[in-house]
C-alpha cells in the first residue's frame, strides 16, 4: 500500500507540474497576441533572444544537419536504388528528416545550448534580487522576462528546423553525387522529396517545433524564476529545466505524431 | 481609478496614506512595522532615521505594493493596491522613483539601459528625449555623464549617483530613497539634494530613509516630517 500511495503521490505531483507548465505556456500565447504587451523593451529582449537562440546557433545546427544529411540521405539514396525502389526516396526522407530527426535534433540543440543559459540567467537574476528591481519599476517579470524568451525560443526552433531540413537535404544530395551514389540528378531528387510532402507534414513540422520551443522557453523560465533565492539552487534549476524540457519535447513529439499520422 | 500618469505630479492629494500598518519582521527584512500611520502630501519630504544594524527595512516595499501588510491599509495615488488591476499597479509603480537598498540593477543591461528602462517600457517618448533627460539629471547629480558598460564594471559611488538619476526619471509622483547616501563621498548632498528639491518643487512627495543622524538633521533638506525607527515603530521627533 505504501508503495502504491507513494507512486500515486508522484503521479499527482507530476500532473500538477504539467498543468502548471501548460497554464503558463497558454498565458504566454494569450499575452503574446495582445500588442499592448509588446513595448519596445520587450521587443528588444525578443530580438536578443532570437539572435542568441536562433541566429548564433545557425552554424552549429547547419553542421549537424550536414552530417545527418551525409549519413541518412546518402544511405537512403543507395538503398532505395539497390532495391529498385527509387520512387520511395522522397517519402522515406520526408518521414525521417522532416517528421522526426529535424525537429528532434534541433530541439535538442536549442535545449542544450539556450535552455540551460536561460534557466541559469533567470535563476541568477532571482538570487540577485533583480526581478524585484523590475517589479518595483512597474515592469512585470512575466511580460519582460518570460514572454520574449518563450516566444523567441519557439520562433528560433522553427526557423532552425527549416534550416536543418534544407541543409541536410542539400548536403546529403551533394555527398551522394561526390560518393557516386545513384542520385538520378538534382531535379529528380527535388521532385521526389517535395512531391512527397503532404499538408500533414507541414502541420507536423510546425507543431513539433513551435510547441516544444514554447514549452522549453516556458519551462526554463519557470525553473529559473522558481528558486527561492539561494545561489546553490542555480545549477539545480538548470538541470531540472533541461530534464523537463527534454521530457516535454518527447511527449509533444509523440502526441503530434499520433494525432497527425494515425 | 483613471489617472493621466503623464502629468508632472499626482492629481490626488495626499499622494500616500498609510493607516494602522502592521507587519511582522520576517526574513529578508530585519524589522517589521507596528501601527504605522502616515500621510504624505504633494511636495512633502519625510525623513526616516533607521536604527543601526537594521539593513533591510520593509517600508519601501510595503509602500510600493510589493509586500502586503499583515494589517492596515496603503493608499497610493488615492487608491489601495488591492483595488488596482495588475496593469494599473504596474503603471503606478512606474510613477514611484526609488533608490534601492542593496542591489538595484539588472546585471545584463548597461547602466544607461537600466536608467532608461522604465521610461522605454511605459512610454513612447523618443529615445533621444529620454536620454536627454538622463544626461540633464546626471549633471545635477554630479556626474560628468553616464558611465558606459554593465553595472558591475562601474564604481560604487558613480553607480549610486546613477541610482539617484534613475529615481528621478520620468517625473515620479513619489520618490523612495533607501539609504541614498551609502557609498557616496562627503558633499554628495549638494547635488543629490538638488534633485530632491527639484522633485518637490514639481509636486513629488519624497520619503528618505537613512541611518546617518547628520543626514537626518540636515536642515538644508527642509523636511516636512522627521521620523525615527524604534524597533517596529516609527516615532516623530529627535533621537
Amino acid at each position: 500500500m505504501l508503495l502504491i500511495s507513494s507512486m500515486g503521490r508522484g503521479v499527482v505531483a507530476w500532473l500538477a507540474d504539467v498543468r502548471h507548465t501548460v497554464a503558463v505556456a497558454a498565458a504566454v500565447v494569450r499575452v503574446a497576441l495582445q500588442p499592448r504587451y509588446w513595448p519596445r523593451t520587450v521587443r528588444n529582449v525578443l530580438a536578443r533572444q532570437i539572435l542568441f537562440t536562433g541566429y548564433q546557433a545557425t552554424r552549429f545546427v547547419s553542421t549537424v544537419a550536414l552530417l545527418v544529411g551525409i549519413s541518412v540521405v546518402v544511405q537512403a539514396q543507395v538503398w532505395t536504388a539497390a532495391l529498385g525502389q527509387s520512387s520511395l526516396l522522397g517519402p522515406v526522407l520526408v518521414m525521417v528528416i522532416i517528421r522526426e530527426v529535424g525537429p528532434l535534433l534541433t530541439n535538442f540543440i536549442v535545449i542544450a545550448r539556450s535552455g540551460t543559459a536561460m534557466a541559469t540567467e533567470l535563476a541568477s537574476m532571482r538570487v540577485m534580487g533583480e526581478t524585484q528591481v523590475l517589479d518595483a519599476q512597474g515592469i512585470d517579470p512575466f511580460i519582460y522576462l518570460v514572454l520574449p524568451r518563450a516566444v523567441g525560443a519557439a520562433v528560433s526552433v522553427f526557423c532552425l528546423s527549416v534550416i536543418f531540413v534544407f541543409v541536410s537535404f542539400i548536403g546529403g544530395f551533394l555527398s551522394g553525387v561526390l560518393l557516386g551514389a545513384n542520385t538520378g540528378g538534382p531535379w529528380l531528387f527535388i521532385d521526389s522529396v517535395f512531391g512527397a510532402i503532404r499538408p500533414a507534414d507541414v502541420f507536423n513540422l510546425l507543431a513539433k517545433t513551435l510547441i516544444p520551443g514554447l514549452l522549453m522557453g516556458t519551462i526554463c523560465c519557470i525553473q529559473g524564476l522558481g528558486i527561492r533565492g539561494v545561489a546553490t539552487e542555480v545549477p539545480q534549476a538548470a538541470t531540472r529545466a533541461v530534464v523537463k524540457s527534454i521530457m516535454a519535447m518527447f511527449l509533444t513529439s509523440a502526441l503530434v505524431s499520433l494525432l497527425t499520422y494515425l | 481609478m483613471k489617472h493621466d500618469f503623464h502629468q508632472p505630479h499626482c492629481p490626488v492629494d495626499p499622494v500616500l496614506e498609510l493607516s494602522g500598518l502592521h507587519l511582522a519582521a520576517t526574513p529578508p527584512y530585519d524589522t517589521g512595522l507596528a501601527g504605522l500611520d502616515l500621510v504624505v502630501r504633494r511636495g512633502e519630504l519625510v525623513v526616516v532615521l533607521l536604527e543601526e544594524g537594521v539593513w533591510r527595512h520593509p517600508l519601501a516595499d510595503v509602500v510600493s505594493g510589493l509586500l502586503p501588510p499583515d494589517a492596515g491599509a496603503v493608499r497610493i495615488f488615492g487608491t489601495g493596491w488591492d483595488g488596482l488591476s495588475p496593469d494599473v499597479q504596474a503603471v503606478s509603480r512606474w510613477k514611484i522613483g526609488r533608490v534601492f537598498e542593496g542591489n538595484g540593477w539588472v546585471s545584463n543591461l548597461d547602466v544607461d539601459e537600466n536608467i532608461t528602462l522604465s521610461e522605454r517600457h511605459h512610454t513612447r517618448r523618443p529615445l533621444a528625449e529620454i536620454e536627454d533627460e538622463m544626461q540633464r539629471l546626471a549633471g545635477v547629480a554630479g556626474l560628468d555623464g553616464i558611465p558606459p558598460g554593465r553595472p558591475a564594471a562601474v564604481s560604487r559611488e558613480r553607480l549610486q549617483r546613477c541610482e539617484w538619476v534613475r529615481s528621478m526619471m520620468g517625473q515620479p509622483w513619489l520618490v523612495l530613497l533607501e539609504r541614498p547616501g551609502q557609498d557616496l563621498s562627503p558633499g554628495w548632498r549638494t547635488g543629490c539634494g538638488g534633485l530632491v528639491a527639484q522633485a518637490r518643487a514639481r509636486g513629488a512627495a519624497v520619503i528618505w530613509l537613512c541611518e546617518d543622524a547628520a543626514e537626518w538633521n540636515d536642515k538644508s533638506l527642509n523636511p516636512t516630517l522627521k521620523l525615527r525607527a524604534d524597533g517596529n515603530t516609527l516615532r516623530v521627533g529627535n533621537p
